[in-house]
Order: C-alpha cells, then sequence, then structure tokens
C-alpha cells in the first residue's frame, strides 16, 4: 500500500518540486524542505501563525500562494492539515495547485479530510471551454504531456503509437472519444513504477473529468 | 419561472470597486512578509490568499519595495491564484 511518506516524495519528484512538507496539529507530520532545522521549526511555528490569525479574525484562510525571489509557496489549509509546497517557476502555480488537490483527496483517508462536497445540483452551470468534448488529438496532447513527466517526449509518443497498434487501430485511427479513459490507462499500464503509474493515472482521470 | 442562471467564472473586482480591501491587503502583506522572514525569504514579490468564496491578490513593484500596485478580488466562488495572480500583472 503506497503510503503518505511515498506519495509525498512522488508529488515532489513528478511536479519537480524544491520542498514539500505536511504539518498536522501545529507540527511537521512529514518534511522534505530545503531549509535548516531552525528555519524549519520558524517556518512551521509561522505557518500556524499565520492561518491562526485569519482563524482569529472568522475567517478561514484555505490556499496561500506567496511568491519571493526566485522561489515560490503555496500552502494549502484542509482543517488540521497544511500541505506545503516549494517550487521555483510560478508558471507552475496551476499544475502544482492540481497536484496538490489531487494529492490531498487520495490521502484524505489517512489525512482524515472530508470529503468532497458534492455540486449543487439546483444550480445551472455554463459550461467552459473545458467542458468541450476532447478531440483525439488535443487527447493526445494530453496523454504525451502526461508520459513526458517520467520519459523522454519520443519515447512517450512511441507509447501511444504501440498501444494504437496492440489495440487494432490502423495508421491514422483512433479511439473514439468514451474509449479515451480505457486507452489512457492502458498507456500507462506500460509505465512500470506502480506508484508513479497511480500518481499519472490520477491525473489522467483528472483530466478526463474536466472534459465531461 | 425562469432559473437563474449562475456566472461561470467568478467575477475579479480591482480594488478600486473595492475600497474597503486595502486593509486586507495591508494585512496580507505583512503576514506574509512575517512568514518569509521566518525562512529569510522576504520580502514577497506577490501574494494571493483564498477564503474559499473571496480571495485577493497582489503584487509589489520590485523585491524589497512594498509598494502594492494592484488587489483583484473573485467573488462567488475561489478564483484559482494563477488566474488572480495573472491578473495583478
Amino acid at each position: 500500500m503506497e503510503t503518505l511518506e511515498n506519495g509525498l516524495e512522488l508529488l515532489k519528484k513528478i511536479r519537480r518540486l524544491e520542498g514539500v512538507a505536511i504539518i498536522r496539529g501545529g507540527v511537521y507530520a512529514y518534511k522534505d524542505l530545503h531549509l535548516t532545522e531552525i528555519e524549519a521549526d520558524r517556518f512551521c511555528v509561522g505557518m500556524v501563525e499565520f492561518f491562526q490569525a485569519y482563524a482569529n479574525e472568522g475567517r478561514l484562510a484555505r490556499k496561500i500562494v506567496l511568491g519571493f525571489d526566485g522561489v515560490t509557496l503555496m500552502l494549502i489549509n484542509h482543517r488540521t492539515i497544511i500541505l506545503a509546497m516549494f517550487y521555483e517557476d510560478e508558471e507552475q502555480t496551476q499544475m502544482v495547485e492540481k497536484s496538490g488537490e489531487l494529492f490531498l483527496d487520495r490521502f484524505s483517508e489517512v489525512l482524515d479530510l472530508p470529503t468532497k462536497p458534492k455540486e449543487d445540483t439546483q444550480a445551472i452551470i455554463v459550461p467552459d471551454q473545458s467542458a468541450i468534448e476532447l478531440s483525439w488529438p488535443a487527447f493526445r496532447v494530453e496523454l504525451e504531456s502526461l508520459l513526458t513527466k517520467v520519459v523522454g517526449s519520443g519515447q512517450a509518443s512511441s507509447m501511444i503509437d504501440r498501444q494504437l497498434s496492440d489495440a487494432g487501430y490502423a495508421k491514422g485511427k483512433f479511439p473514439p472519444s468514451d474509449e479515451f479513459a480505457r486507452f489512457g490507462l492502458s498507456v500507462l499500464k506500460q509505465i512500470r513504477d506502480r506508484g508513479i503509474r497511480g500518481v499519472l493515472n490520477l491525473e489522467l482521470d483528472y483530466l478526463l473529468k474536466e472534459h465531461q | 419561472m425562469a432559473q437563474e442562471i449562475k456566472p461561470l467564472r467568478p467575477r475579479i473586482l480591482d480594488s478600486a470597486d473595492r475600497p474597503e480591501l486595502t486593509e486586507d491587503t495591508i494585512t496580507l502583506a505583512e503576514r506574509a512578509n512575517e512568514l518569509a522572514e521566518c525562512i529569510g525569504k522576504a520580502p514577497i514579490t506577490c501574494a494571493y490568499l483564498s477564503f474559499g468564496q473571496e480571495s485577493l491578490a497582489f503584487r509589489v513593484t520590485e523585491a524589497g519595495n512594498e509598494e502594492l500596485v494592484a488587489t483583484a478580488v473573485g467573488a462567488e466562488g475561489e478564483v484559482p491564484p494563477h488566474e488572480l495572480l495573472n491578473s495583478v500583472g
């Protein structure tokens, strides 16, 4: 069974994070930070005080992003848990946020987090761009992008081509959109490391749900 | 009776529309810099804070200069950090 520590190590590796930590009950439950022990201790106290200051005002600070010179910090607050992620490029913010949320979803039982509330079914939601049905070229680009986190771009493309061939698709043919999930999982099965494959499976699932 | 259609994306408002945000922004800047000092990274260059339904973000003109140049607020839902930070430069 994948542990919380393994999950955090993978999160750090895949997103090329400079540091990651979990603070639970005001102390580190896990930390892998490029900080001295003194800095790490101060940082832990500082984070708790930061959130507490807002809580004392009756406001629940949920997510914070701070840019420093050369590094960005994202903090996601879920009840008694704070997930801290340091990353180099602010341009990565969207992906880091997604990965952090995915991580918290995945380990919600371990972290004793409540499940996400159901969407308000009374509201009419106007579909946005992401809700447009995913085309094969767009799906292939996304799948290759997922794969290139762990293999080279040439190999990623070959893995998809090989799976197309194995699944009986002639050159220029591809699966229908309702088969994208199954096809994507088949391609990801070629990743030998179970832990990495698990994270990529989650990201694939997230990607497909975005376009449902 | 027609059912109200919720806006897809939260609206992003400029601080000019919400003058009361100035205090929130200054508070965030102070608290963020205190946190940054813990790891020897102060001053901050930008910040984003979400309370879920409301969020705000700002950038400073340059590292070391705490002049606030912009504030944006997303109402009616959480505006993702990349989106709100992009809206302030």
